[in-house]
């Protein structure tokens, strides 16, 4: 009862940290509730398979990882591909706007406007202009990944103290070690939360991309197994993927440590979405 | 350069640089825009790659009338799925808030929740809910609810040790506190999360729609897209920002109505 009784700036939920066990025994008691509601509903209220099967019977049918691994890899390639893409885009784009104040003024407002547009609605014109194969998926991964990253970079390059620009100056630091001593070390808080967020919506995109119109995947095996009416394989198939995903945000998470180790120290949960991403899809 | 340590704020030249501010970006799109036109016309472009965006915005106005309709059908989707996310999400970032062993068990994984890629299991609830709304609006809630609760819990989280102490002073009970204190406070960020909610939730319909659907913007632009019309599937996509935009500002303006006290302090981008 914290919240209400004493109240303290400092107190903060921090995810991922296992700190006490209560941190970690709350969270899978809920699970274990959760599965045990749905597991004994199921089982009670006699639910078809094909409509809900019970958690039991998802767990027995994992063993088809072997069957769903090539899908599965070939999507977490493309995710991989599209992501990679949109961070090395994002990154050179960022430093030009930062960089300079004509490219500035005239780009980001524009890619900010862009925001308003709904990227996964153009998503299937890049089929029309990409083929039905890989590249369009890439590509639509690309398209959702590289706006968080621009405009979080941008903001972290941009939100830096003028007197630390001042001291950079005082000791005689040129221009690029201004930018990797000083201006990069400061941004890199913002440009891992765009990592992150552009991480999800990397998989989101991805996903939808091969609902779409594709051949192969992941994506094209839950729509199939939805299609089929097995609903076990759909669960599977999800799990996976989402297992995919949580490994790729922990890639991230773990690098967002490694890099900036004096940063999470003081780092809460709001971190995982930042708002300032309104427009992300 | 931003920020150059030598770069003093000037003041005679602050039209001019509002001036710059607004021209720069403007000749920017202009730019754009006739390079589309230009493109498209002079390498003859097929028609199934691109069109011309003055074609775009004829077709925009010409079919108006079966644009509309199925606009129509996107808006109540996303409204009605952005009302259940706001319904689910407000109470539950309440509960999280005030009761730990929510904070400690539920909100791990509500995160986690929001981690996987929940669009996956879309096509599941067309086989629950059938080709209705229901599984529609499920969908887009699913969309706008992380932001809303998040923001909810930041905003009832922020309020000032100082104040809680004061208003214990002066005998405020637990309610008191909340709905006179925690509540206002609250209320900006709430609205954060609302606003940027309300742009998920269109895009939400949007990929529920691609799933499953008979009517509506998402169903157009597939349509579109399976018929090579490139014209009417840029058409579609036009509408869906408005109509995208239109949440975003209508949102805004409740949020001006609600937190009047608060307009000074927000940033002109709308965060």
């Amino acid at each position: 009862m914290s919240f209400w009784t004493a109240p303290r700036s400092g107190s903060r939920l921090r995810m991922l940290s296992i700190g006490r066990a209560s941190n970690v025994l709350y969270p899978v008691f809920f699970f274990v509730l959760f599965m045990s509601i749905w597991e004994i509903w199921v089982r009670a209220a006699h639910v078809s398979k094909v409509i809900l099967p019970p958690p039991s019977a998802i767990a027995k049918q994992l063993g088809i990882f072997d069957q769903l691994w090539p899908d599965l890899w070939v999507t977490l390639q493309r995710i991989i591909e599209g992501f990679l893409l949109a961070a090395v885009v994002g990154f050179v784009l960022a430093i030009g706007i930062v960089t300079f104040r004509p490219f500035a003024r005239s780009v980001f407002p524009v890619l900010i406007a862009t925001q308003v547009i709904p990227k996964l609605a153009i998503a299937p014109l890049f089929l029309i202009w990409f083929g039905y194969g890989g590249w369009s998926t890439i590509l639509i991964v690309f398209l959702l990944a590289f706006f968080p990253i621009v405009i979080n970079t941008v903001l972290g390059l941009r939100t830096i103290e003028v007197e630390k620009m001042y001291l950079a100056r005082s000791v005689g630091a040129g221009w690029i070690a201004t930018f990797l001593r000083i201006r990069l070390p400061n941004a890199l808080p913002s440009v891992f939360g765009g990592l992150k967020l552009a991480a999800l919506l990397a998989v989101n995109g991805a996903v939808v991309a091969e609902f779409i119109s594709s051949t192969s995947g992941i994506g094209h095996v839950i729509l199939g197994a939805a299609g089929d009416n097995d609903i076990v394989r759909l669960f599977v198939a999800v799990g996976y993927l989402s297992l995919g995903g949580l490994l790729i945000f922990l890639v991230m998470e773990i690098a967002e440590r490694y890099s900036i180790p004096w940063h999470v120290s003081r780092r809460d949960y709001v971190s995982v979405a930042p708002p300032a991403n309104s427009r992300a899809l | 350069m931003i920020a150059a340590p030598n770069r003093r704020p000037s003041r005679l030249p602050a039209l001019r640089e509002k001036l710059l501010d607004v021209s720069y970006p403007a000749v920017a799109v202009a730019v754009l825009l006739a390079g589309w036109e230009l493109w498209v016309r002079l390498t003859h472009q097929p028609r199934y790659i691109m069109v011309p965006f003055s074609d775009v915005i004829t077709a925009c106005w010409d079919g108006r009338g079966q644009l509309l309709h199925h606009t129509w059908v996107t808006t109540l989707e996303s409204i009605y799925g952005f009302a259940l996310a706001a319904a689910i999400g407000i109470p539950l970032a309440f509960a999280i808030v005030s009761l730990r062993p929510v904070q400690k068990g539920i909100f791990p994984l509500v995160v986690v929740y929001h981690v996987i890629p929940t669009i996956a299991i879309a096509p599941l609830l067309s086989t629950w809910f059938g080709f209705g709304l229901t599984p529609k609006l499920l969908i887009v809630a699913n969309f706008a609810f992380f932001p809303i609760m998040l923001n909810t819990i930041i905003g009832l989280r922020s309020t000032q040790p100082l104040q809680v102490q004061l208003f214990r002073v002066t005998g405020a009970n637990t309610w008191q506190t909340f709905w006179k204190l925690r509540m206002p406070n609250a209320l900006p960020q709430i609205f954060v999360g609302l606003k940027i909610a309300s742009t998920l939730a269109v895009i939400g319909a949007v990929v529920a729609e691609y799933v499953s659907a008979s009517a509506g913007l998402g169903y157009y632009v597939l349509l579109a897209n399976g018929n090579l019309d490139t014209k009417s599937l840029m058409t579609g996509v036009v509408y869906l920002s408005i109509l995208g935009s239109l949440f975003f500002g209508a949102m805004q303006i409740i949020e001006r109505v609600a937190t009047p006290w608060h307009l000074s302090q927000r940033s002109p981008i709308g965060r």
